[in-house]
């Protein structure tokens, strides 16, 4: 059985002013000393990035994805087509004012600690000292460095250097945030908060445009993507539109016993369906990882790196006031999920999604898992039509969401 | 500022004031020990309660700044009494100095950061590049340098030579000391901060702010200048310190207290002051025009394709043929023979005469044979009477030969319409020829300002050239990589300060005389001439014109530094005039930088910045 495509939760039809960026025919060709065209680095490609969405560009290295990268922002000059960021063109200083980039690679002075790297970049946006201070304090608690930020970023590990690169990227606390392999280098810790402060700004209304090669990070978090390959978008779309394959359904239970299983396939044979494969859930091993960091921090082991990352920081979550009570007051404990053992109960977390993920991004999901439970409830008509795909493996996956209990309860009887 | 660093502060400040009024209170009640005891035990707690604090807020900025500024004074100031009680008196001076100029330089360096601490981009990029030349020991290098030098020279002079001497050679070793490190410090730092940004990528991030590209290297360029006037001050101060304490030590070999009193004279008069100068001219200029124009008419005749037909209208000539001429009919008028007297007239002297009760007669006789004595005896009369020295009553002595003397002319003697007449007798029998150099080899000095004003002007001279090394730092590094922009600006470097030289060599290399003045006719010459040597084969000849052209117009783009050098003025006591001061800051500071400041900008905004990356 084929479970419907869910709903495009993506702004698709938004007015084109709601476009961040757009790029049309855009096409960069690096040239060599005698001006001879060396690399075709991007091809004609179209490209654009809508108000509140988070766009996963990704593709091989090679592709072009950081050139396309560069020449939104500025960098490099396209040698043909148009690019506009916020509707002008990425020359103009002032839109620089609600950008927020984070480079692939640590761009940041070896000889400025994490607090004096923030201050200058939060001076370059005209701000003043209190709201600088403000902002630097929980931006460097956010990403937990709070206790090692008058170490010079030279002596920072990759990663570390990665968090405070984070940090500068969110000073000005940007409406497009730009985000170019931001997981390289960080261990499954900042990776997972990476995640979830994507979702987290996307909440709040943020922008993301994120380049990675690492796709199950980009999976998680993105709703709409391009797929660059030698210099060309080869696919875009929604993740639903890029990942659904409508000839397999995916069945997730609790742990089953064999009589039970026996069952369960018994009455899937009378519904037809006979080419069934079993699986013992698994929890990820990102989540086994994360339990054991938590069980080590919980005992008090000392660690020269990057502490505890803290909340996100509040002016963050679309609170202007820069008051640090406010802030404080209204800030969203995302990664406490992070530290929150997640084994007992790993089919509860939805595959792929973090556990910060609000709900309600889970639940359509769930309603048409009920009509096709309902539907195998029934008694098979006798020309019950054949299933699309009847040679479909149902593969459990261990973190399916935990909403049909009462459904399988009553089929198991 | 969190509140155990201010409890740790109160008590500081606590105990500083117990041990203090309690210490105080009882030795004025004259109970001397139970003073000493609670004056040594309140500064004990105090020295520790100090050391803890400074330890454990280590990391605050400030207390970080302080230790440093306590430590280096307790080394040094530790050596100085050291040496002191040593009777190294000269080393402990030079620890002094050492300790003066780093706690300056440090207190300046806070001072420079807090100014450049404002929300704006431009600042910020400034404090940054301050940042980064302290903390990346490139310019620190040439702090230390500096730092370590300035009190160093003053002690490696000879004693036994004359005071006078000794301070213009510390003047001279350390002004050029100070003009090479900083301008190689400022090239070095201008070149690596944009090139070494471009390749590192640190410029990708800064760039993606709202910062335009101009404002990126307008900061760039304050940061470097905001350094360079640090520098350029300590330094300043530093030479005016050590030349008094050159002054107040005066050379011990130079005979008797009477000598040495002349000497700490001669040298606050013609070292350590700022003076003007006057060059004589012939009271009759006839005579020199028509020997001016005798060998123009001899040279004519000898080489009329040179320098025209011997009827031609005297315009006719360039103006370095001109000079030359000039040069040689000068030269003729500043030899007197045996037995012959020649009048000098030194005319604008009206400041002269109010600027003090003396002036300065400077002279250089060299004669042209053999002396007994290596002496030369002249008869000198001032506006036709004898002279006698202002000082001393005396006539002129014989002089030694090839030697500068100073003889010392009473101010009321020049005319009120501001010109003084000096005539030169060359009356000893059998006496050779005597001469001066034209310009510099006999001139009247007066007195128009103080060593210490003259000094700042001198180095605000050296800070408007280091703006334009600065500008042209930056201006290579945008489109050439760091060793090849370094290299490049040292070229020009070099070719500013030799500017001189370079002109006079390309005016000799592959000659072009015009027949009519002007750069038209000296254009139109110069093509026919190359087409001219092409036709007649002379190949090597027209390659030389081209090389030529390129070097007049590389020398034509590069400013005259060696036009506006203050070390030989400052050296020689000479005043650093205002209008070199002005020249230097349009010429140099606003001109040559702001062309080079706008091609920086144009390269600098046309260029992409990021790397190849596919």
């Amino acid at each position: 059985m084929v479970s419907p495509t869910p709903p495009d939760t993506t702004p698709a039809d938004s007015a084109p002013s709601e476009h961040y960026i757009r790029c049309a025919r855009l096409s960069k060709v690096f040239k060599d000393f005698w001006m001879r065209d060396r690399v075709n680095a991007v091809d004609s490609i179209d490209l654009d990035v809508r108000r509140g969405e988070v766009f996963g560009l990704l593709g091989p290295n090679g592709s072009g994805k950081s050139t396309t990268i560069k020449m939104i922002l500025g960098l490099l000059h396209p040698s043909s087509g148009v690019i506009s960021v916020f509707g002008k063109s990425p020359r103009d200083v002032s839109i620089k004012n609600d950008i927020g980039y984070l480079p692939e690679d640590s761009y940041l002075y070896r000889f400025l600690n994490a607090r004096e790297t923030l201050d200058y970049y939060g001076k370059l946006f005209h701000q003043d000292r209190r709201k600088r201070q403000n902002r630097i304090d929980m931006l460097l608690e956010m990403v937990g460095l709070d206790k090692v930020q008058r170490r010079p970023i030279g002596e920072y590990s990759k990663g570390m250097q990665r968090r405070i690169g984070l940090a500068q990227a969110l000073i000005n606390d940007p409406k497009l945030l730009i985000l170019d392999e931001p997981t390289t280098g960080m261990d499954p810790i900042g990776t997972r908060q990476i995640k979830d402060l994507i979702l987290h700004l996307k909440d709040s209304g943020k922008t993301v445009l994120l380049c990675s090669h690492l796709l199950s990070d980009v999976e998680d978090v993105t709703d709409r993507a391009a797929i660059m390959f030698g210099g060309k978008v080869r696919r875009s779309g929604s993740m639903d539109e890029l990942l659904t394959r409508h000839d397999e359904t995916a069945l997730t239970t609790p742990a089953l016993s064999e009589a039970e299983t026996e069952k369960l396939l018994a009455l899937l044979g009378q519904a037809g369906v006979h080419d069934v494969q079993v699986k013992q859930g698994r929890q990820r091993l990102e989540n086994l990882f994360l339990e054991i960091v938590e069980n080590a921090q919980r005992e008090g082991i000392a660690t020269a790196g990057a502490g505890n990352a803290g909340q996100v920081a509040a002016f963050l979550t679309g609170d202007d006031s820069d008051s640090p009570d406010a802030e404080k007051q209204q800030a969203a404990r995302v990664l406490d999920d992070l530290i929150t053992p997640t084994s007992p109960a790993p089919a509860a977390t939805p595959a792929g999604k973090p556990a910060g993920k609000p709900a309600a991004q889970a639940e359509p999901a769930a309603a048409p898992a009920d009509n096709v439970l309902e539907g195998l409830t029934r008694p098979a008509p006798a020309a019950a039509p054949k299933p699309a795909t009847p040679s479909a493996p149902v593969t459990p996956s261990p973190s399916k969401p935990k909403a049909d209990q009462d459904v399988l309860d009553d089929l198991m009887g | 500022m969190s509140k155990p660093l201010v409890r740790w502060l109160s008590v500081l400040i606590a105990l500083v004031a117990t041990t203090a009024g309690i210490g105080g209170l009882l030795w004025a009640q004259e109970a001397f020990t139970p003073a000493r005891v609670v004056l040594f035990l309140g500064e004990s707690a105090t020295a520790l309660w100090l050391i803890r604090g400074l330890y454990q807020w280590r990391h605050v900025g400030w207390v970080t700044k302080t230790t440093r500024l306590i430590t280096l004074s307790l080394v040094l100031g530790l050596a100085a009494l050291l040496c002191e009680q040593l009777g190294f008196r000269a080393a402990a001076i030079m620890f002094l100095g050492v300790w003066g100029m780093a706690a300056g330089f440090m207190l300046g360096l806070t001072l420079l950061r807090a100014a450049l601490g404002g929300p704006n981009p431009v600042l910020s990029v400034a404090r940054t590049l301050v940042d980064e030349a302290i903390r990346m020991k490139l310019a620190l290098i040439f702090v230390v340098g500096i730092v370590l030098l300035i009190p160093f020279l003053p002690f490696t002079l000879a004693g036994e030579t004359r005071l006078q001497y000794r301070v213009e050679s510390f003047l001279t070793y350390t002004l050029m000391l100070v003009t090479v490190l900083l301008s190689v410090m400022t090239i070095l730092l201008a070149c690596r901060t944009v090139s070494t940004e471009l390749s590192e990528r640190q410029a990708f991030l800064t760039l993606t702010k709202p910062v335009g590209r101009t404002s990126y290297l307008a900061g760039k360029w304050l940061g470097i200048m905001g350094l360079n006037l640090l520098l350029t001050a300590v330094a300043g101060v530093g030479i005016y310190a050590f030349t008094q304490v050159l002054v107040t030590n005066a050379a011990q070999a130079v005979g008797s207290d009477e000598d040495r009193f002349i000497d700490y004279v001669a040298t606050r008069e013609q070292v350590l002051t700022a003076r003007r100068s006057a060059t004589p001219v012939p009271v009759d200029s006839s005579a020199l025009t028509l020997d001016f124009e005798r060998r123009l008419y001899e040279l004519r005749l000898k080489n009329p394709q040179r320098f025209g037909d011997p009827g031609d209208p005297i315009t006719q000539v360039t103006d370095a043929q001109r000079g030359l001429v000039q040069f040689e009919a000068m030269r003729e008028w500043m030899t007197i023979p045996n037995r012959s007297a020649r009048t000098y007239r030194f005319t604008g002297l009206q400041g002269a005469a109010n600027a003090g009760p003396t002036i300065q007669l400077r002279f250089q006789p060299k004669a042209a044979g053999q002396l007994e004595d290596r002496r030369v005896g002249l008869n000198l009369r001032i506006n036709d009477r004898p002279f006698a020295d202002a000082r001393t009553g005396a006539p002129l002595p014989r002089v030694r030969n090839d030697t500068w003397h100073v003889a010392y002319i009473a101010s009321e003697l020049i005319g009120d319409d501001g010109t003084l007449d000096i005539t030169l007798l060359n009356s000893v029998p059998d006496q050779p020829t005597v001469r001066f150099e034209p310009n510099a080899g006999m001139e009247i000095f007066y007195s128009v300002g103080g060593f210490g004003t003259n000094l700042a002007k001198g180095m605000t001279v050296l800070w408007v050239r280091l703006a334009f090394l600065a500008m042209l730092g930056l201006a290579a590094a945008t489109f050439l990589g760091f060793p090849v922009a370094c290299m490049a600006c040292l070229l020009v470097f070099l070719a500013a300060v030799g500017s001189t030289f370079l002109d006079k060599s390309l005016a000799d290399y592959a000659a072009v005389y015009a027949n009519a003045p002007g750069p038209w006719a000296y254009a139109t010459t110069a093509v026919n001439k190359f087409f001219s040597k092409l036709s007649e084969g002379e190949f090597f000849y027209a390659f030389k014109m081209i090389i030529r052209l390129i070097g007049e117009t590389f020398t034509l783009m590069v400013p005259p530094m060696a036009r506006y050098s203050p070390t030989p003025l400052l050296a020689d006591g000479r005043v650093v005039e205002w209008s070199m001061l002005g020249g230097a800051a349009l010429r140099i500071g606003v001109i040559s930088s702001g062309v080079v400041g706008l091609f920086a900008a144009w390269s600098f905004n046309r260029r992409e910045i990021a790397r190849v990356i596919v």
